[in-house]
């Protein structure tokens, strides 16, 4: 078996025997099965399909991503390689977006490093991420 | 406090835009009344109240050139040579007051109408024609809340009527010619860039204070489209709600609010090609929710 693993890696190195933590910052709530997260750190929304809400919903601070896969797949009698496959992209995902505890935001993340937060090689977005941008009501009219 | 003219000043009606609680007076006092008459949906019936805000309205010629100044509280807002000018200038601080002074309401950048009891929330983004759909739907037997912002009361989930008049743009003057208002000559020069229609004028008794959230529907206008409702994810809703919101960041419990009002709704999308249409799509589908006898149907109409 794997030796589990609570340090988080870099998003992209989101292993089997990681453990994922949801970042204490993020509240969310669930709707007709698809979860909305707000990150208030990011003032960032994110909405997730119905696989990445499973997902989020079964993290629970002790279950490794390959024990989660390998409850999925036996719940949903699934085949194992791509549930596992599937929920390593979510995760990695959910890391990518600054979702879990010990990953910073793409906003963080760019402050201090010029690297982009997702690749050409990112997994096939989980979540669609949107800005509740504070707003400023329009500038006066003329005059 | 008086009220109508004071010598030569006039002072409008005490009047309430959620948390801002003002009084308007003028020196000239066709100018009060005009302000009185577009300002008639926040009437205040408080009394009690006793701390109102003051806007001033002054007239002075100067080098043979009337200028009118306006201040709130004391502190000079501008100084123009157009009383539209002025006029654009007290309500676009309105608007920024009654969001500054009514943060213990989560409020949103959007229209809100009611039928039957039911709220109807409007959410969108500048452009998106909030203000045409609202004239429509008033026009076509729904209470008004507002055309710009609806507050959500944090207890209760219902919108809160912020009742300015609805500021109808040129490009929506065709499509709503019946609610030109019909000003004296002298006052024509108000509408030379907005109209400033309130609800009663367009139907008497349309405004509405408060009512619960049935439906959220975000409208989009696409010159020539075709007019259709679809259904939109309640998880989308409360994002759009949140994107629309002036002060969701920070606001406690923000997102468990919009969870729950967006749970007790229906929500939709609505793309909006003719203004008729639209207004006969949204009323069908509140007033079928509404008949026991009818059916609720979740899918697209059109």
């Amino acid at each position: 078996m794997t030796p589990r693993r609570n340090t988080p890696p870099a998003h992209h190195e989101v292993d089997a025997a990681f453990v994922p933590r949801r970042s204490p910052g993020i509240e969310w709530a669930e709707l007709d099965g698809q979860a909305v997260l707000y990150d208030g750190s990011a003032n960032a929304m994110h909405v997730l399909n119905a696989t990445a809400t499973l997902v989020w919903a079964c993290l629970d601070d002790r279950t490794s991503v390959g024990e989660l896969a390998a409850d999925l797949s036996e719940a949903f009698q699934a085949d194992g390689a791509t549930v596992r496959e599937d929920v390593m992209a979510t995760v990695r995902r959910f890391a990518a977006d600054g979702l879990l505890a010990g990953f910073e935001s793409p906003d963080e993340a760019r402050a201090g490093d010029d690297t982009p937060a997702s690749g050409p090689d990112a997994p096939t977005p989980a979540s669609e991420p949107g800005a509740p941008t504070p707003r400023v009501l329009a500038p006066p009219p003329d005059g | 406090m008086f009220e109508g003219d004071i010598g030569t000043r006039y002072a409008t009606r005490r009047l309430r835009a959620l948390g801002h609680r003002f009084v308007v007076e003028a020196d000239d006092p066709e100018l009060g009344r005009y302000l009185d008459d577009v300002l008639c949906g926040l009437a205040d019936d408080e009394p009690s109240v006793t701390e109102l805000e003051r806007y001033e309205l002054t007239s002075e010629e100067r080098s043979e050139v009337l200028r009118h100044t306006l201040r709130w509280e004391g502190h000079h807002l501008v100084t123009t040579a157009h009383a539209s000018i002025a006029v654009d200038r007290l309500l676009w601080h309105l608007n920024r007051q009654t969001v500054a002074r009514s943060q213990q309401h989560l409020l949103i950048h959007a229209a809100g109408v009611v039928r039957h009891g039911r709220g109807v929330v409007l959410p969108a983004a500048q452009e998106a024609g909030k203000t045409t759909l609202a004239a429509g739907l008033v026009r076509h037997g729904f209470g008004y809340l507002s055309d710009e912002t609806v507050a959500i009361d944090a207890r209760s989930g219902a919108a809160l009527a912020y009742a300015k008049p609805l500021s109808i743009d040129p490009g929506s003057w065709a499509v709503l010619a019946d609610l030109r208002p019909a000003l004296a000559r002298p006052l024509q020069e108000l509408q030379r860039e907005q109209w400033q229609v309130p609800a009663d004028a367009i139907r008497a008794g349309s405004v509405v204070d408060r009512a619960p959230i049935r439906y959220v529907i975000a409208p989009r206008y696409v010159a020539g489209a075709r007019t259709a409702l679809s259904p939109l994810p309640r998880a989308q809703a409360v994002r759009v709600l949140a994107e629309q919101a002036f002060n969701f960041r920070g606001f406690p419990a923000g997102l468990q609010l919009l969870a729950t009002v967006a749970g007790r709704a229906d929500c939709y999308q609505l793309t909006v090609g003719s203004l008729t249409h639209a207004c006969e799509l949204v009323d069908q589908l509140v007033t079928d929710a509404a008949d026991p006898e009818e059916p609720r149907a979740g899918g697209e109409r059109s």
